[in-house]
């Protein structure tokens, strides 16, 4: 069975000058996928350069809110730019090409009362590009101090069983790049699906600049790099 | 985020010299032709040249023939030269002072190719999920077909089919033949 699509040269009507947009996907970076929003109040110097007026103040403002995905605020924060298409592939080694079929999902919730300080929570979500064994998986983390060590606490997850595929979920601290791409990263190890509980963040980390939270699914191949296959991401706010 | 369908009436809207035309462009492609200036200039020079683009885009919306291409590839085509014109003045500027001080000048053919990417990507970002998730897997995460069909649980002609379709989306959102 042939891997190439079997594309015969015929374009919609482009002309002989049409980009190759095969090789352009192919040479896609992280970078190329991230939007960045423009100052706002550059709309309101548009209007007046050009001559046109804004209908009424609100859609003066409004027009500060350009389309940026998963954004409706004018600060397109490092959190929220595209790290959720950031391609784990190109960032990482290479993805085994290896078929997971998820058993069973383990709902956890937190039933205990912990008045321990939240600093920062996440939410993680799955997102399309990411393996699709975490599609119905949702976590909710808090990072809080207890006593003298910082702690990522799962308050909510619904996790994939994948023990029955020889693999592990891990557990990752992200430092994303001023793009949105992943800058580095540190693996906070394995995590029990059934009961993922609290992980205590080494002290030569900074959650400060580690703040995207990553869960992925790793094959126990004795390759410690990330293997490329998130299931569920989410960014640190206070 | 505007859906490839959604392009012909802010296209329409533009070239028309609708109210709100204007406001309806930007608000679609102002974060593109922005990250674009940025991925060359400096963020007070990629924040002029977004206005510049917007607002000679305006004025000349006239010359915008929508047969020939899309509105978002038209205001790219504008910002890949004024990205040009404003590297190649502001290196000169700087190489007068010294010769270290020659700035990042960007050479056309790498913005041409830079605006290329940045208009697939936002192609990519108005498919719909299933397309959109089957190409990424193929063409950025590098699997084959049967990978792809075996990841996602599609049919590998399911999986052929909606890449084909994908990328005449994409083809056409580059379209342009204005330059």
């Amino acid at each position: 069975m042939s891997d190439h699509t079997p594309f015969d040269a015929t374009d919609e009507g482009s002309g002989a000058s049409s980009p190759d947009v095969e090789a352009l996907l192919r040479d896609l970076t992280a970078e190329d996928l991230a939007l960045e929003s423009p100052p706002p109040g550059l709309w309101a110097d548009i209007a007046a350069a050009a001559g046109v007026a804004p209908s009424d103040p609100a859609t003066a403002t409004a027009a500060d809110e350009v389309a940026t995905p998963e954004s409706t605020t004018n600060v397109a924060s490092l959190a929220e730019r595209r790290l959720l298409k950031a391609t784990p592939a190109r960032i990482l080694a290479a993805a085994a090409a290896v078929m997971l079929v998820a058993m069973g999902v383990f709902a956890v919730t937190r039933s205990d009362t912990d008045d321990t300080p939240v600093i920062a929570s996440a939410s993680l979500s799955h997102d399309a590009t990411f393996d699709p064994a975490g599609a119905a998986a949702t976590a909710a983390v808090s990072l809080r101090g207890e006593e003298e060590t910082l702690v990522l606490r799962f308050d909510e997850a619904t996790l994939p069983d994948v023990g029955g595929e020889q693999a592990d979920l891990e557990l990752w601290l992200i430092r994303p790049d001023a793009d949105g791409g992943v800058a580095d990263l540190v693996s906070l190890g394995v995590i029990d699906p059934e009961r993922p509980g609290a992980i205590a963040i080494p002290a030569s980390v900074d959650p400060n600049e580690f703040f995207v939270v990553d869960i992925s699914i790793e094959p126990r191949d004795g390759d410690e790099t990330h293997s490329g296959r998130s299931i569920l991401r989410g960014p640190l706010d206070a | 985020m505007a859906e490839i369908d959604e392009h012909d009436r802010i296209g329409s809207a533009f070239a028309s010299g609708t109210d709100g035309g204007l406001e309806a462009a930007y608000r679609a492609y102002g974060a593109v032709v922005y990250t674009f200036c940025r991925r060359t200039l400096e963020p007070d020079l990629a924040a002029e040249a977004t206005q510049d683009v917007f607002v000679s885009a305006w004025r000349a919306r006239a010359t915008f023939d929508r047969s020939k291409g899309t509105l978002v590839a038209w205001l790219i085509g504008i910002a890949k030269r004024r990205v040009i014109d404003t590297a190649r003045s502001h290196g000169r500027h700087a190489s007068r002072r010294s010769p270290e001080a020659t700035g990042d000048l960007a050479a056309p053919a790498d913005v041409d190719r830079i605006g290329d990417r940045m208009l697939v990507a936002d192609a990519l970002r108005g498919l719909p999920d299933r397309t959109r998730q089957v190409i990424e897997l193929h063409y950025l995460q590098e699997l084959s077909h049967a990978e792809v069909a075996d990841r996602t649980d599609l049919p590998l002609g399911t999986v052929k089919s909606d890449i084909r379709r994908g990328l005449a989306k994409i083809r056409r959102h580059l379209e342009t033949t204005h330059v």
